[in-house]
């Protein structure tokens, strides 16, 4: 691995000699590897070394031609990471943005963060006993950070309320040939019980078990922050609570490790907002829906024979898992 | 046909517990592992397909009609519920069109993912399907 990809070496040593060193040293990549998981973008993670440290770093791309919903440009990441971070949320430290013209397209170098963030490890190891006592008041606590970072420190963050989204949801489904009753009488619900939302503010999009880089003690960095948009703060905390991002554990709503009346005390004396059950109730609705369109999305790609593999055929049949979740939510038989 | 001959859910059978105890085991590779593994869940739907699929067919059939009070083939009936769900025909018999559209979607779930949470909590206790 360490002698591969020449070309993406000698890169990151050019980009990264004037950002690690003040003399200008010039680091030698190694370890460099592909790391999974990331849909959207490709992820490396390598060693840059220098004379007398080593730093462990993280490269993102956003390369993926196959992007669903409007993701932010890997510039305007890098920003709001950083903004996020002079906030107070524990968000990854942006190293370097890629200058314009770069053969490698947009993205950062981030620094690389010890952590577990696969949930299945999260919710069953013993040594994360501890850290899952204390995830539920952390996501508070970072949720609350992060929907209190001014807006004017974001620009062309794009503005997305429930219409907004229901509108895009709609029309993807409605250009995949499957339909389902269940999600019918969902959108349905959906456009006839939109909240009265008067406190906008920067929404994270994508804060769930999975995308909590997690040690000991709890969450180390809050991460994947390519679907922030301005909207409903409460959308953050439904989608925490949508079933498919509890792996199994269904009785803990948050997360897998958490209940609900704790996230919402302590978002609220974090955050100085009222949560109301019914208004994150519907966003848990809004969240089971459009993970269940992203699964209609990640079958199309196969079948259509734009993208074909395994996994995204697999997923085609987690569709009913999402009709049968938002059925006893709508049912009110969700814990 | 002999008790010899086997059928398309013995094979299936076969090739998933070869490539459970045989393929598996000569990876080194995580990721094929991790593919593997998927390989495996999805030819346990073909299989549940293949043994339930039919009865869970005329269950939908028998359910369709009775919500829309018509007769007619599966996929019609499909299409017109969710013409009508669409445009509110249902409002105001909610809980009936939901609880209809869980036992099927529940039926759905049984073939692609009795494993799954909600599923193995709302069968639990009672046979809704």
């Amino acid at each position: 691995m360490t002698e591969g990809h020449k070309p993406l070496r000698d890169l990151l040593t050019e980009l990264l000699a004037p950002a690690l060193s003040s003399t200008g040293e010039r680091p030698a990549i190694t370890q460099l590897q592909r790391l999974t998981g990331g849909a959207a973008a490709q992820t490396w993670a390598f060693v840059a070394e220098l004379e007398s440290e080593s730093h462990a770093l993280i490269l993102r791309l956003g390369q993926d031609q196959q992007q669903f919903g409007a993701a932010l440009s890997k510039r305007q990441e890098a920003q709001l990471i950083t903004a996020a971070r002079h906030h107070g949320v524990l968000a990854p430290e942006v190293v370097v943005s890629l200058p314009e013209d770069n053969p490698l397209g947009e993205g950062f170098v981030m620094r690389r963060l010890a952590g577990e963030a696969l949930p299945q490890r999260i919710l069953r190891d013993d040594r994360y006993a501890r850290a899952r006592e204390n995830l539920t008041g952390q996501c508070a606590d970072n949720l609350a950070a992060i929907h209190s970072i001014p807006q004017t420190r974001l620009d062309n963050i794009p503005a997305m309320d429930a219409d907004t989204q229901l509108d895009f949801y709609r029309s993807a489904y409605l250009g995949y040939p499957l339909r389902s009753a269940a999600f019918e009488y969902a959108f349905r619900w959906l456009r006839q019980h939109r909240p009265d939302t008067r406190d906008e503010a920067l929404v994270h999009g994508d804060f769930r078990n999975g995308n909590l880089l997690v040690d000991e003690q709890g969450i180390s960095a809050v991460l994947d922050w390519e679907l922030a948009h301005i909207g409903d703060p409460m959308e953050d905390l439904g989608w925490l609570c949508v079933n498919s991002w509890r792996f199994g554990r269904r009785d803990k709503p948050v997360g897998g490790f958490g209940q609900r009346d704790d996230l919402y005390r302590a978002y609220e004396r974090a955050s100085g907002r009222v949560v109301k059950a019914d208004h994150v109730h519907y966003w848990e609705v809004f969240g089971t829906l459009k993970w269940g369109v992203i699964c209609l999305y990640q079958a199309h790609v196969h079948l259509s024979g734009s993208e074909p593999s395994l996994e995204r055929a697999a997923i085609g049949r987690r569709v009913s898992e999402c009709e049968v979740d938002v059925l006893s939510l709508l049912r009110g038989q969700q814990p | 046909m002999t008790d010899s001959y086997p059928r398309a859910t013995d094979l299936l059978k076969a090739v998933s517990e070869c490539l459970q105890s045989e393929i598996v085991p000569a990876l080194d590779d995580r990721a094929l592992q991790f593919k593997m593994k998927i390989a495996v869940n999805v030819l346990a739907i073909v299989e549940r397909e293949i043994s339930r699929k039919p009865e869970s067919n005329d269950r939908d059939k028998e359910q369709l009609e009775t919500l829309l009070g018509e007769a007619g083939e599966l996929s019609q009936l499909r299409e017109k519920l969710n013409d009508k769900i669409a445009e509110g025909a249902f409002d105001g018999r909610d809980e009936e069109l939901l609880a209809s559209l869980q036992a099927a979607s529940l039926r759905q779930l049984a073939i692609d993912n009795p494993n799954y949470s909600t599923y193995q909590s709302l069968t639990k206790d009672t046979r809704v399907l």
